[in-house]
């Protein structure tokens, strides 16, 4: 098996290299991910009881602009003990 | 449509995720409840998040936690709001409202621990693991034998796992972080212990200690050695208190064991040493193992569990030193016991203590105080200092627990509840405030009678009582100050007493009375003080007492005359209404007004239906002995003048107030002649008598005034300000009246000669009625002989002190009481006469008689009084007239 290819960084004399766009979708999924899971973290600090699935929902519900305190209250209303 | 079909993939992907059982539900109730969450979510019912008010919302949270000391969950908090700000996340402020709406009291239920349990999934990418990786690890270009056929045959033979082991290759080298570790890790076999010969090494060990079956106390003909070390080893276990093969349950030590080296006889002989140390020993950890309530004993049962402790550290410390040796060492049972004598002897001391206070069943609590002291006086005079400073230093130390309810007692006046052992203790129930110094607290006895105190506190339990009652009454009076009382307590440590200027010399019960002695002065002297200082300045004591001697010891006469004069007006006048209190209040009111408090005075007359007035006027045993004067002082003062003396104090008043009445009859007749030689027989009679009856009441009157109560008083003003205490001016108080009573002969001895006396001032009340009797009796003979004008054969050469206010006076008096007799005026005359002789030749020759058989105080007193009552009876001899 071959070994992974290696990403070598050597600095650059002149203008910047743009990143790809594997690159730049890697960095926002990166970001999103990293987005994501600082506000889990911050719902456990509020103790709002949502696990990772249930963030990751309601996060997606709220991108497609779904009234945050609407889906707060339904979550309240029928979430489990 | 995409957008519903996305909204609606995830709406059913919410309900599966937060309804609870969602996936139990049937077809029909998911999408019921599907489309209901559909519906709900694309609602606009709400307004649209205000970022402003998000990011207002969540710093109050944060400030919220830092009010809460919650720092870590602020700056939790904080951290990742910051790193959230850094990512630009579009959505942030909606889904943090979202976040905020349904935070549940983060303050008080969030739990930081939960925090690190989501991080642990939120690690970065780990590498991928590679074949590479793990063949660069494991070193397989090293082994060999990595890939050769491996026999998996089921055999079980030991032999060929152990030829199997044989040709394992050698272990190979682990190089990961776990094989790194494992490599230094500690297994069973390195606890492996070879051992050339492991049979003859255990026979050894079970052949030295052979000694231990064979320690029977009958097993006299099978003697067995030991060797010395195992000898002390045993001693010293057995001064532990620990189990042993050598002594037995009673500490004796076995016969049938020997010490090579030394004789049987000599060997007995220390082990008996070792056997009476063991006793003491024994008896001071038995006692140490008892379970006791009392604090008094508790504390004295964990100064023992201390000295054993150190005793114990002790033996410890040789055993060590014969363990782990260090140098040359010689084992020596001798030495050991030797060196063990010092610690011994204080302990045995302290156990014969122990032992005395078992043998006693009904021993109180503080009797091993009492034992603890006398021996360490003993102790002291065998000049032991180390068992003196031993059993002083016990003693002092549970003292101080003994001191604690005498502390509460002294400074608060207060009683620990249901404590037994104290000697005071107080009833329960509730008197008046007067008697709340006398009766409100007893000191307890045993049922022999004695003092339920230690014999060393005897001579101060006096003054710890009169301290606590001081401060109880200064509490009820309102004067209290437990700040202004407390002063530096003065140390009661043994250490430090006998390093103070008392010195080692001091025999141990003048030490321990010298430092109680001023342990109590910095709490008696400022209690007691105050006290005396309040009763004094603010009760009023010294003006009570004044007004007392005005009251009822006539000490000033002028109002005394004043007040009296209208009681006995009313009397002559057959005032039926004399007893009126309110009259009789009033008369004494206009008498002293400018004396007294008048406002704290009452009089009464006690109403008998016998009583008949009439008879006052010629006895003064009626009516008079009804006139009660009630002073009423501040229940504080009360303490010092006793019910006791306030009933003296009226007899005395009595006693005046009859001898005024006397003096008051006899002086109202003026005599209005114009010389002895106009006199008749009659008339000279009256006179005589007359005059010896002032004599006699007059000498009364100086007797009582100048010679007992003048100088009583005085000698109780100078004792009342001398006096340290409370229950030292009661007693000089009760004293006072005793002694006042006493010497003007109100006293049960001196009954018969009162009675006299009485009889003497009746007589003189007769005589002047008699007088007045024989008067009118001459106005109406003559008016039956001749019409003369009756007022110039009235008795001219008699005028009353009231003729010129009343001349109907004489007429309207009733007569009847005097006129029963049918004797002749001259023979009623010599009657008194000889009535009046009698009595007083009894009166001074019982006073002598009296005098000379009683060691009373008051007997030079009453010897004074028959000396001056026998110049009557000299005077009778000269002028028998």
């Amino acid at each position: 098996m071959a070994p992974p290819p290696t990403h070598s960084h050597s600095p650059s004399t002149s203008a910047p290299v743009p990143a790809t766009a594997d690159n730049a979708a890697i960095t926002k999924q990166q970001a999103a991910s990293q987005a994501v899971q600082i506000l889990l973290e911050i719902s456990a600090l509020l103790n709002c009881r949502l696990d990772k699935q249930t963030m990751s929902i309601a996060i997606s519900l709220i991108e497609q602009d779904v009234n945050p305190e609407n889906l707060a209250k339904w979550i309240a209303a029928n979430s489990r003990d | 449509m995409a957008f519903a079909a996305r909204l609606g993939a995830l709406t059913e992907e919410l309900v599966a995720a937060v309804v609870p059982n969602a996936d139990q539900l049937d077809e029909g109730s998911l999408k019921v409840l599907r489309d209901e969450t559909l519906h709900t979510l694309r609602l606009q019912t709400s307004l649209r998040t205000n970022q402003f008010e998000v990011q207002r919302h969540l710093e109050g949270l944060e400030e919220r936690f830092r009010v809460q000391n919650r720092e870590g969950l602020a700056d939790a908090l904080r951290e990742r709001l910051d790193a959230l700000d850094k990512l630009s996340y579009k959505h942030t402020p909606e889904v943090l409202h979202l976040l905020l709406e349904l935070s549940d009291q983060p303050a008080q239920k969030t739990r930081l621990e939960d925090l690190g349990l989501l991080r642990q999934p939120a690690h970065g990418p780990q590498p991928d693991l590679k074949w590479e990786d793990i063949a660069r690890e494991d070193d397989w270009a090293s082994d060999r034998d990595l890939f050769q056929k491996v026999d998996f045959r089921n055999d079980s033979s030991d032999e060929e796992l152990l030829d199997d082991r044989s040709d394992v290759s050698p272990r190979s080298e682990e190089t990961s972080l776990s094989s790194i570790e494992a490599q230094y890790r500690r297994r069973a076999t390195d606890l492996i212990v070879d051992s050339q010969d492991e049979e003859s090494v255990l026979e050894k060990v079970r052949l030295s200690h052979s000694w231990r079956h064979q320690a029977a106390p009958n097993a006299r003909n099978e003697g067995s050695s030991i060797s010395e070390l195992q000898a002390v080893r045993e001693a010293l276990f057995m001064l532990r208190g620990l189990r042993n093969d050598l002594f037995n349950s009673h500490y004796t030590a076995s016969d049938s064991l020997q010490l090579d080296h030394v004789s049987p006889r000599l060997l007995q002989g220390l082990f008996a040493e070792f056997t009476a140390a063991g006793q003491s020993l024994h008896v001071l950890r038995h006692f140490a193992r008892k379970d006791q309530r009392i604090p008094l004993l508790q504390v004295f049962r964990d100064t023992i569990e201390k000295r054993l402790r150190d005793c114990d550290t002790y033996l410890s410390h040789v055993e060590s030193s014969l363990i782990d040796i260090q140098e040359d060492t010689v084992i020596s049972l001798l030495r050991v016991l030797e060196d063990f004598k010092p610690q011994l002897q204080p302990l045995a001391a302290l156990s014969r203590v122990v032992q005395q206070l078992g043998g006693d069943e009904n021993a109180q609590p503080f009797r091993y105080l009492e034992l603890l002291f006398e021996s360490a006086g003993m102790a002291q005079l065998e000049s032991n200092d180390q068992v003196y400073s031993f059993l002083g230093t016990m003693f002092f130390e549970c003292f101080q627990v003994y001191l604690r309810p005498i502390r509460r007692w002294m400074h608060d006046g207060e009683l620990l509840e249901d404590d037994k052992t104290f000697f005071i203790s107080g009833v329960q129930s509730q008197f008046p405030l007067s008697q709340v110094w006398q009766d409100q607290f007893t000191l307890r006895k045993t049922p022999g009678g004695l003092l339920h105190v230690p014999k060393f506190l005897q001579p101060s339990v006096d003054r710890i009582f009169i301290t606590g009652k001081s401060v109880v009454i200064l509490k009820l009076l309102g004067k209290h100050n437990a700040q202004e009382q407390q002063m530096v307590e003065p140390s009661m440590d043994f250490q430090a007493l006998a390093a103070s200027d008392l010195g080692c010399f001091t025999p141990f019960p003048e030490l321990f009375a010298v430092a109680f002695e001023r342990w109590m002065q910095s709490k008696h002297s400022s209690a007691s003080g105050t006290l005396r200082h309040v009763l004094f300045e603010s009760c009023g004591l010294w003006s009570t007492l004044s007004n007392i001697q005005r009251i009822y010891l006539m000490a000033d006469g002028a109002f005394s005359d004043v007040f009296a004069h209208a009681l006995f007006t009313n009397l002559d006048l057959l005032n039926p209404r004399w007893h009126d209190r309110f009259l009789l209040t009033q008369a004494f009111q206009d008498a002293f007004g400018t004396a007294v408090d008048i406002h704290h005075v009452t009089v009464s007359a006690i109403e008998q239906a016998d009583q008949d007035i009439s008879k006052a006027r010629v006895s003064v045993r009626s009516c008079l002995p009804a006139v009660k004067v009630v002073y009423r002082m501040p229940w504080s003062l009360r303490i010092i003048v006793s019910e006791e003396s306030m009933s003296y104090y009226q007899a005395v008043f009595t006693l005046l107030l009859q001898n005024r009445r006397a003096l008051y009859i006899l002086r109202g007749q003026l005599i209005k002649t114009d010389g002895i030689a106009q006199l008749d027989n009659g008339q000279a009679a009256y006179y005589s008598l007359r005059a010896r009856l002032l004599w006699f009441c007059s000498s009364l009157q100086t007797y009582y005034f100048n010679l007992v109560i003048e100088p009583l008083v005085t000698q109780l003003k100078d004792n009342l300000q001398k006096a340290p205490d409370i229950d030292s001016m009661l007693e000089i108080h009760s004293t006072f009246a005793k002694r006042l009573r006493d010497a003007v002969c109100l006293g049960s001895k001196l009954d018969p000669i009162r009675e006299c006396m009485l009889d003497i001032m009746d007589v003189a009340l007769r005589l002047e009625y008699t007088r007045h009797a024989e008067a009118e009796r001459k106005v109406s003979a003559a008016l039956a002989s001749t019409s003369a004008d009756p007022s110039t054969d009235r008795g001219t050469k008699y005028m009353n002190m009231s003729e010129e206010e009343d001349e109907t006076f004489l007429p309207e008096q009733d007569l009847s009481v005097v006129e029963a007799t049918g004797a002749s005026y001259d023979e009623t005359l010599a009657e008194m006469r000889v009535q009046f002789d009698r009595h007083l030749r009894f009166i001074c020759g019982g006073l002598r008689g009296v005098a000379r058989a009683s060691g009373d105080l008051a007997a030079v007193q009453w010897d004074t009084l028959a000396e001056m009552l026998e110049t009557g009876l000299a005077g009778a001899r000269d002028h028998p007239w």
